[in-house]
């Protein structure tokens, strides 16, 4: 079978989580590089990667890589992307690409100009409970759909420095929910309504920031659905999604940490949610590179891309804007900030 | 043993529920009935003397308190005429459709001095009660937000949604009720949203049968609300409250507890059909608050001053509807 020949750019929390999936449970792909100004070469070596490379330029000159995952921070995603299509590589890149519209529109156009696939690591659509629920919805499981609930609330407060650069609940958090949204009911989304109170950490609002949200969207056909975000949740990584349709209702639920039931007392204990997003969604961050690779070897378009940020994007700035304006806002106001 | 002496007005399905809980009650009697429809549409009861109108069975000695069960239009001037007559009244939601009018009911029976209580059933569901006691005890810290979500298993008849004031004050109102009841809280602001996905006569109506409502209560926390006139697969009554500590959720009730596992899969019992079966305990347990509340003369958890902000946050959802805006939550007789 042939691999694919790739570098990971990047190799920090999230690329060598990567580099690991690749390395163990993708045997579509050939890892030959591991990139970044400050990258342990021991650990690399370790792993049985040929290269080890501080500077993505010598990826892109290595004529026999053919595909790059971009990890590094998210402010050069757009500008290491549009590198790499330029050096007519494939590109998998870590959300959020960019929360500028104008930037994805220029992403776009180098991804269309070079020629290569470009997928985007919205993980959640790999993961095998949500694509369960979306395509039991698309193929008519429930019936037409009406309402969609989804809720997504961290485990701990991020850093306060985090926050202050994040972009905000909406760009760096709830954009999650938005592309979960639209890929659950295949429909678009036609205005939000958002509101929003820093209920946890006060300090947040110095930066117009909040860590309790509570997003609803109106899609087309009329479907709604309800989001609540919290940065914050102190019995877990909580990520549940509920579809009501005209003949039935689906629910994905949160995974245990263990299925072990303890009963005493003072009552019945189990397992909390899986901690965090490498453990609920690890499944999801192997099935996303996979694809990419599949859709490399065979060629064809990306399962999601740069559209779907600027979809979900839209959807964050509309939000942000709802929140200020405690307003809703109809994504079709935002036309023409698209390029 | 007799105890306290009750006349049930409006002998429909709920009439007759309230009816047979005061009959099993040990605190109290069932004195009489009435409904217009009895002896026409409606099978009179064998055990109690029953009239067409209230009035006589209002001027009954016999008679302390009366449980108010007829159609929504004529629940406020039942409630005078009770007051006036000095018995303590239990009245089914809402009092009025008008809050202006139901705030004035509210006066009437304050001024006569009876008791009034408001059949916010839900309030004494023991699961919701246990969701309000640890929002209140601080067992889950600061509350940042409530998500509730209601659905009917089936929508009510045409006829029926054509007379109901709409979604927001015929069923929403039960939850805008418990997001007060559990947060402790009143609702300062509030954005509706709606579709018909169901029944386009219900459109035709100019009702909805879907709704989702955000709101904004006083503390800051926010709240949602999600309403569906149809769940095929029954009456699902759920509430989550998430506060700084931790979180407490109140899940759907099953006739039995049975899994059923099979080569196809793992079948649970759907949720209760409908509120008779859903809430039959809170229907006890309301009657029960109700006759404590006679015999101590302590004022009734859910009184007529409860029955207010839950309309005015419904008109307030309907012109949210209707505006496409957020709607301050304007307090009754500022409307």
């Amino acid at each position: 079978m042939r691999r694919v020949p790739l570098a990971v750019l990047g190799a920090g929390r999230i690329g060598k989580m990567h580099v690991e999936a690749l390395l163990t449970q993708v045997p579509e792909a050939d890892v030959r590089a591991v990139c970044d100004p400050s990258l342990d070469e021991e650990w690399v070596r370790g792993l049985g990667i040929e290269r080890a490379l501080h500077d993505p330029a010598e990826v892109f000159a290595d004529r026999e890589i053919e595909a790059v995952v971009i990890a590094t921070p998210s402010p050069l995603h757009a500008e290491v992307a549009i590198a790499a299509a330029r050096a007519g590589k494939h590109i998998f890149c870590e959300k959020p690409l960019t929360f500028d519209l104008a930037r994805a529109e220029e992403v776009r156009r180098e991804r269309d100009a070079a020629g290569v696939i470009l997928q985007v690591g919205f993980n959640r659509r790999f993961d095998p409970d949500i694509r369960e629920l979306r395509d039991r919805v698309r193929a008519g499981a429930i019936g037409q759909l009406e309402v969609m609930e989804i809720v997504n609330r961290d485990p701990a407060f991020p850093a306060i420095e985090f926050m202050r650069t994040s972009g905000g609940i909406f760009f760096d958090f709830a954009i999650h929910d938005f592309d979960v949204a639209r890929f659950v009911s295949g429909r678009e989304i036609e205005s939000v309504y958002s509101r929003g109170a820093a209920l946890v950490d006060p300090r947040i609002r110095e930066f117009g920031d909040v860590d309790s949200a509570t997003t609803v969207l109106r899609l087309t056909d009329d479907v709604l659905a309800v989001i609540v975000n919290s940065r914050q949740s102190n019995c877990g990584y909580d990520q549940r999604v509920e579809a009501l349709g005209s003949l039935g209702m689906l629910a994905v639920d949160n995974r245990r940490t263990s299925s072990v039931v303890a009963s005493h007392r003072d009552g019945i204990l189990q397992g909390k949610p899986l901690e965090n997003f490498a453990l609920r969604y690890r499944a999801a961050y192997v099935e996303e590179l996979r694809t990419f690779c599949r859709t490399v070897l065979a060629g064809g378009k990306a399962e999601v891309g740069v559209e779907d940020v600027m979809a979900a994007v839209r959807v964050a700035i509309a939000a942000r804007q709802s929140l200020i304006e405690n307003r809703s806002v109809a994504l079709a106001e935002l036309e023409g900030r698209a390029a | 043993m007799k105890g306290i002496g009750i006349a049930v007005l409006g002998y429909g399905r709920i009439g007759r529920i309230h009816a047979d809980n005061v009959r099993a009650f040990p605190g109290a009697h069932l004195v009489a009935v009435s409904d217009p429809e009895l002896g026409a549409g409606l099978q009179p009861p064998a055990d109690v003397p029953w009239s067409k109108e209230a009035g006589s069975i209002i001027a009954d000695p016999a008679v302390e308190a009366v449980m108010i069960c007829t159609p929504t239009p004529t629940h406020a001037a039942l409630v005078e005429a009770a007051a006036s007559a000095g018995k303590h009244v239990f009245c089914e939601k809402p009092l009025d459709l008008d809050p202006a009018v139901a705030a004035r009911t509210v006066r009437a029976a304050e001024r006569a001095g009876v008791f009034l209580q408001i059949g916010f059933n839900r309030r004494f569901d023991p699961s919701f009660r246990r969701v309000r006691d640890a929002v209140q005890s601080g067992e889950i810290g600061a509350l940042c937000m409530l998500r509730v979500v209601s659905r009917d298993p089936a929508p009510p008849p045409i006829e029926y949604v054509r007379s109901s004031g709409g979604l927001f004050l015929d069923m929403m109102i039960h939850d805008f009720d418990m997001v007060r009841f559990v947060s402790g809280q009143e609702v300062e602001e509030v954005q509706a949203f709606g579709a018909v996905h169901i029944d386009p006569r219900i459109g035709e109506a100019g009702d909805v049968d879907t709704a989702v409502v955000s709101l904004r209560l006083a503390s800051g926390a926010l709240a949602t609300i999600e309403n569906s006139r149809r769940a095929v697969y029954g009456y699902d009554q759920r509430l989550e409250a998430f506060g700084v500590d931790g979180a407490i959720e109140a899940g759907n009730r099953t006739a039995s507890t049975t899994w059923l596992k099979r080569a196809e899969g793992v079948r649970s019992e759907s949720p209760l059909h409908f509120f008779t079966e859903r809430y039959e305990v809170a229907y006890r347990l309301e009657l029960a608050a109700f006759v404590e509340t006679i015999r101590n003369g302590s004022e009734p958890e859910c009184n007529g001053r409860d029955a207010l902000p839950p309309l005015a946050i419904a008109v307030a959802a309907r012109r949210s509807l209707e505006s496409g805006r957020p709607e301050p939550v304007l307090a009754a007789g500022a409307e």
